[in-house]
């Protein structure tokens, strides 16, 4: 491998990661449209022609001592070189000059080099065989950022650039991508797929710094066995309201600096929302999504929606009252705004049982003609109990999240995104014909189409267990994490 | 059409039926000196006595024990009151005679709510009950007679996704403009050059009977219209430089409109974030600092094209605030409150009585001035009956030199 | 039955060709995919017509689902969703009609619920006997609240609703009195809404004699509507709309005499009406040929179903209303102001670009590429004369057509530009404007 590679991607072992890759992918989901089982079914002739028979004796073949391909900067654009070790030199040879046109094809040593067209690749002292390639792994990749940055210039994601919720939301890896000088990149193939990605950098010590929560080990309300998904976000709004010109744009400031205004009015008069209410609370929150739990009785909506449930941990005792009382005001604003619409009132109550107390608004018996509109089966709640704040789309919803056991962590900080292929699989399944109609409103499908795309998602939502992703900002390494993992 | 002179072409247009102009938009007209006005609306309810301060009022520290602060660095107008420093630049084009403060702008019996005040406003009916099917607003009305008197009046909003209640007419329909390359001609493969075969294939049409001359001749003309838009946009050249802020872009977005030709006689801008119930003075502050910067550029922008004189602008809210501060130092919704109009030869420097902050109404700077009253004189200056438009006569304020007033 | 309404009989020298059949789907529809037109043509226009008035599928349960949105965007695509799958195009044209006629706007009532009942009460009545359509928009909870006839009350009558009723709905100005309409506001007392319902508030009805039509009585909403339709200036009324709508803007009188005697001897039957005037020699007439300005939902999903592609709706619709025609916001209980006031310099260049952007897929999606539209087509002069087929009537003569072919020529071998290329330039055509 030339040593003014930029990028380059190793696989030390093909062979046996092309059979892991195989196994963690598993067999086409059943309850895939026949259709696209027959488009597959062609997909797989074809890479089987290409590879003249079993895919792993291809790699053997071609590979069987590592492959490595790395991309060179050059006035076009990016070229790449393929460097393999065959397991056998002359099949590899051969295959080559059948199916590579337009490469050109060299020995060196018992490796072939192939670079693209006339571009010669430039010279190889060994350096790409001493640079760590971090942890092991079927697939691994190592990125050199500082020249790919030179050469992207205006192209490269600057976090100036970005708008209000990016800039909060990409901070820590655009931070990363913009300081960094090395990013590394492995694909496991053992317990599902797992793609790490760590970049030598961190925002933290940088004034974006301020933008992650200083977090104390606490106990989180895990996910309910049931739940569809879960969202930790790991960013401080304290701070973000607190500084917004340090982390909006002028106009998005002044925005957040108008709301303010209102929120504080909210609040009650003598606190502030952003020291008592939202200082009150341990950041960072945690987002609950779990399946509808349609009430017994009465008309229900023909589409249920999930239950949302936002949970933080108090600080004080104080922070919980003041967001009961920023809830009613918010309930009375909204039912006022309900009622100049023409739409019935939600009745907000208090509550308390042996253990918590809360705020409930619920809508009133339905009385209007056609299907209940989807809002009657809401009942925003605001619940206090156990030490947590609940903010839920429903009251059953805030009810089945207090339920869990806490439990602090592994990772106490990070972005954490859990999503469960069955309890999706199962909504859509029960939600199809409004889904659908979503669909074809949007899209402009007829109900054959729309329904043959959600037969196909509904089939690969339920052969996935789980995808997760996380992103964990140390003190100067920035690590992702994307796992998929099979429904068994 | 190459080699037509364009205003011959567009005379001979002219005399065709009135109603072959008032489509959905109007239509484009030269723009010449023909007179314009935009309109800014500071949306939340402004608050009036932090933007003009009455500095003489001993009340004024009572009244606002901590939003007081505004007053440090405040730049006097000379008749005891004064811009805050966050309106430096604005201060400037009033004490030049530029641009004119009226006190005391609103209506008796106010109503505090942000909707109704506002449909007050836009309506210009301080007696409003609920807006119903046919209810117009005053820019509107102003539009239909403008496309009455044949001029073909478009109007429009800037950088709202909603059409403002102030811009329905009966007749005209004013677009909401995001953008101007709305406005150009393209082909699937971009713009449509200067060169292209697509222009004969539409002159070269054969056109028989009256229907199809008409949209043939519309057809010409928008691509004739486009093309000096077109023209004269890449000849806009700003003579300010405006703030990388929304309200910046849509006063620019304004000026271009304006100053190319584009023939828009009545714009209508909205700027929000004044509902400053509590922390007013940072979050104020930095809405009034934004405001300057824009409002600054556009003046110099149009007085660099010689357009001064010929386009007018009023900057007002629905309501003021109350004049006592609240316990979260903000202010809640009240009554009457400063506006601004500028430019078009108006009178410049201050206009009314000082709110007398001894004598509140309910807590509240009395209404001296109808906003009718501005709207009046604004609608006299484009040349339209004011009483016709709003619907009745209301009292003279005296926005424009008594000699320079148009009739 | 007269000469005017006689069904149109082709004949050798003046036969059921594309051009006939296009006049036919965009009048009596919204335009229709090649395959379709030539699929009627070879039905003939006795049966194309019949086709074309097919009653639609039962649409109670995507009406269902769609209130559960409570959405008006979604209630806006719902209605250009039908238009561009609908095969039951005359009922979607004649519901588009009835909402121009009973125009009710969501700006003031923000309830999007109402207006998809609304909608699906023209859907399910509009082609029927006009009696019982007007019954169910005199109960129509949207025309009510929009006519603010939920605050006429016995104490304190309120003449709106009945003013309508007379001018825009049923009679025409100055053919009734000011007495008429304060008897009629008095019998529609107490017509009220109540969660969202038609609700008789008998205690705010007005049940006094009243004079309507120079008769007296306890006269009650129903006898107004009874001795409403009734009245010859009614027919005529209708009759001058339709022969506005579908043939010509402006109809000669014996021509609104005959269609209305046409809609009184069949009972009041709209669909009936509509039928025989859509096979008429009027209607086939060289008169009524693109003699109309297509509006702007008309020139939108008629591009898109002539394309015989599919397209997002709510993009559609926005397009629609940027030219001036969002459904379910008219500007005023007038309905939109049609013909000439469509087009100005402006919206026709916005109009001409939507169909740049439709076909460059910007900003708009179409389905499929522009270049599988023409499949057999490889020379610019026949990528031109494919684009004539699908969007106007016929092929025309050289001198038409080369210029057309030169659009294509210039894109050189990218075949998806000059498709898109061609069927632009021919949509630019000032014939391409008119229905």
């Amino acid at each position: 491998m030339p040593d003014t590679a930029v990028a380059v991607v190793r696989c030390v072992d093909p062979p046996a990661a092309v059979t892991a890759l195989l196994a963690a992918l598993g067999p086409v989901p059943a309850g895939v449209p026949d259709a696209v089982r027959a488009q597959l079914g062609i997909g797989i002739t074809m890479v089987r022609a290409f590879c003249d028979g079993d895919v792993g004796a291809f790699a053997d073949r071609m590979a069987r001592g590592g492959a490595a391909l790395g991309f060179e900067l050059a006035a076009g654009g990016p070229q790449p070189v393929v460097v393999l070790r065959p397991g056998d030199a002359a099949a590899a040879r051969r295959w080559c000059g059948e199916h590579a046109s337009g490469w050109r094809v060299r020995a060196h040593g018992d490796c072939l080099v192939l670079t693209r067209g006339d571009a010669t690749a430039g010279a190889a002292t060994g350096r790409w065989g001493t640079e760590s390639f971090g942890e092991a792994a079927a697939l691994q990749a190592t990125i050199d950022l500082a020249p790919l940055r030179v050469a992207a210039g205006s192209q490269w994601p600057a976090w100036e650039r970005l708008d209000g919720p990016a800039r909060v939301l990409l901070a820590p890896i655009v931070h990363a991508l913009g300081s960094g000088t090395r990013c590394s990149l492995a694909l496991h193939a053992a317990d599902g797929l797992r793609l790490c990605a760590s970049i030598d950098a961190s925002v933290r010590g940088s004034p974006l710094g301020a933008l992650l929560p200083a977090v104390a080990p606490h106990a989180e309300l895990s996910l309910p066995a049931d739940g569809v998904a879960s969202l930790r976000l790991d960013r401080s709004f304290t701070q973000l309201l607190r500084t917004p010109q340090q982390f909006l744009d002028p106009a998005q400031a002044v925005v957040a600096q108008s709301f303010l205004s209102i929120a504080d009015g909210i609040d009650g008069a003598s606190t502030s929302f952003v020291d008592d209410l939202l200082g009150g609370l341990v950041e960072p929150f945690v987002l609950h999504v779990l399946p509808p739990e349609p009430e017994a009785d009465g008309p229900v909506p023909l589409l249920q929606l999930p239950g949302f449930a936002l949970v933080a941990p108090l600080r004080t005792a104080a922070a919980g009252e003041l967001v009961l009382q920023a809830a009613r005001m918010l309930a009375t604003i909204a039912n006022v705004e309900r009622q100049q619409r023409g739409r019935a009132m939600f009745l907000v109550r208090p509550m308390r049982t042996e253990t918590g107390h809360g705020l409930v608004a619920e809508p009133g018996p339905w009385r209007g003609p056609g299907a209940v509109p989807l809002d009657l089966a809401l009942s925003p709640t605001v619940w206090i109990e156990r030490g947590y704040v609940v903010v839920a789309s429903t009251h059953a919803a805030a009810m089945r999240v207090l339920q869990s056991p806490g439990e602090v962590p592994q990772s106490p900080s990070g972005d954490h995104l859990l999503v469960r292929g069955a309890p999706l699989a199962a909504w859509l399944a029960a939600n199809r014909p409004v889904v659908e109609l979503g669909r074809m409103l949007d899209e402009g499908e007829d109900r054959a189409a729309a329904s043959r795309f959600f037969d196909l998602v509904q089939a690969v939502v339920a052969a996935l267990h789980s995808v997760q992703w996380s992103l964990d900002v140390g003190d100067d390494v920035t690590r992702a994490e994307l796992v998929l993992e099979r429904a068994r | 059409m190459p080699g037509c002179d364009r205003r011959s072409f567009l005379r001979a247009l002219g005399a065709l039926p009135a109603a072959w102009s008032l489509g959905p938009f109007g239509s484009w007209l030269p723009n010449g000196d023909e007179r314009s006005l935009l309109v800014l609306e500071l949306q939340g309810g402004n608050d009036g006595l932090a933007t003009v301060i009455p500095t003489g009022s001993k009340q004024y520290a009572k009244l606002r024990p901590t939003l007081g602060a505004v007053r440090k660095g405040a730049l006097a107008l000379g008749d005891g009151t004064a811009l805050p420093g966050s309106l430096a630049k604005w201060h400037g084009h009033v004490i030049e005679g530029r641009a004119t403060v009226v006190h005391g702008v609103g209506y008796a019996q106010p109503d505090r709510s942000h909707f109704r005040s506002r449909d007050i406003w836009q309506v210009a009916d301080p007696q409003l009950q609920r807006v119903g099917a046919a209810t117009t607003g005053w820019l509107g009305r102003a539009a239909d007679r403008l496309a009455g008197q044949g001029a073909g009046v478009p109007a429009a909003a800037l950088g709202q996704l909603e059409v403002p209640l102030a811009l329905h007419g009966q007749r005209v329909v004013a677009p909401s403009l995001r953008s101007i390359e709305d406005f150009q001609w393209s082909a699937p493969a971009g713009p449509v050059a200067g060169d292209s075969p697509l222009r004969a294939i539409v002159a070269g049409a054969a056109a028989a009977g009256d229907l199809r001359a008409f949209v043939q001749q519309t057809q010409l003309r928008a691509i004739e219209l486009a093309d000096d838009l077109r023209a004269a946009l890449a000849r806009y050249r700003p003579h300010a430089e405006y703030p990388d802020t929304p309200l910046g872009r849509d006063l620019q977005l304004a000026a271009r409109l304006l100053v190319s030709g584009f023939g828009t006689r009545l714009l209508h801008v909205g700027f929000g974030g004044f509902d400053t119930h509590a922390r007013q003075l940072p979050t104020h502050t930095a809405l009034l600092g934004q405001l300057d910067a824009a409002l600054d550029a556009f003046l110099r922008d149009l007085a660099g094209h010689q357009r001064q004189q010929s386009v007018a602008l009023l900057v007002h809210s629905e309501f003021g605030r109350r004049a006592a501060e609240n316990a979260s130092q903000g202010t809640d919704h009240g009554a009457a409150a400063p506006v601004f109009v500028a430019m078009g030869g108006s009178v410049g420097g201050t206009l009314g009585q000082v709110p007398d902050l001894d004598d509140l109404l309910d807590g509240d700077v009395r209404c001296t001035v109808d906003f009718r009253s501005v709207y009046a004189e604004l609608l006299q200056w484009l040349g339209l009956d004011a009483v016709a438009v709003l619907g009745q006569a209301v009292p003279a304020l005296g926005l424009w030199p008594a000699t320079g007033r148009p009739k | 039955m007269n000469d005017l309404l006689a069904p149109w009989q082709p004949t050798a020298g003046d036969p059921f060709d594309l051009a006939k059949v296009g006049h036919l789907v965009r009048r009596g529809g919204f335009s229709a995919s090649l395959a379709k037109r030539r699929e009627l043509q070879r039905a003939g226009p006795l049966a194309a017509v019949a086709q074309l008035a097919a009653p639609g599928p039962d649409g109670a349960a995507m009406l269902q689902q769609l209130l559960t949105f409570d959405d008006i965007q979604r209630v806006r695509a719902w209605r250009v969703w039908l238009v561009l799958h609908g095969e039951h195009q005359l009922q979607l044209r004649l519901s588009a009609f009835w909402h121009d006629h009973f125009a009710t706007s969501d700006r003031k009532l923000l309830d999007p619920r109402s207006m998809a009942l609304q909608q699906a009460t023209f859907d399910r009545l509009g082609s029927g006997v006009f009696d019982e359509l007007l019954a169910a928009m005199c109960r129509d909870p949207a025309l009510l609240r929009w006519l603010d006839n939920d605050v006429n009350t016995k104490a304190n009558p309120n003449e709106n609703f009945a003013r309508e009723l007379f001018e825009l709905f049923t009679l025409g100005r100055g053919n009734y009195s000011e007495a008429d309409i304060r008897a009629a506001a008095r019998a529609f007392t107490g017509w009220h809404v109540r969660d969202g319902r038609f609700h008789f508030a008998a205690h705010l009805h007005d049940a006094g004699d009243k004079e309507l039509f120079s008769a007296r009585g306890p006269l009650t909403g129903d006898d107004v509507i009874a001795r409403t339709v009734v009245r010859r200036e009614s027919a005529e009324f209708l009759a001058a709309k339709w022969l506005r709508w579908f043939v010509h803007p402006e109809p000669e009188r014996a021509e609104v005499d005959a269609l209305a005697a046409a809609y009184e001897q069949g009972g009041r039957d709209v669909g009936a009406a509509i039928r025989q005037l859509l096979q008429s020699r009027l209607f086939f007439s060289p008169r009524a040929y693109r003699s109309k300005v297509k509006g702007p939902a008309e020139f939108v999903l008629g591009t898109v179903r002539s394309l015989g592609g599919r397209a997002k709706p709510a993009q559609l619709a926005a397009t629609m209303g940027a030219l001036g025609e969002s459904w379910l916001e008219p500007p005023s209980v007038e309905g939109w102001h049609r013909e000439r006031a469509w087009l100005s310099p402006a919206a026709w260049l916005l109009r001409s670009n939507f169909v740049a952007d439709l076909l460059a897929g910007r900003g708009q999606q179409l389905a499929p590429a522009p270049r599988t539209l023409m499949p057999d087509s490889k020379k610019p002069v026949d990528l031109a004369k494919a684009a004539f087929l699908l969007l106007l009537d016929a092929v025309p003569a050289r001198a038409v057509l080369d210029p057309v072919a030169a659009v294509a020529a210039a894109h050189g071998a990218d075949a998806d530009a000059a498709a898109a290329a061609v069927l632009h330039a021919v949509a630019c055509l000032p014939e391409y404007q008119l229905l």
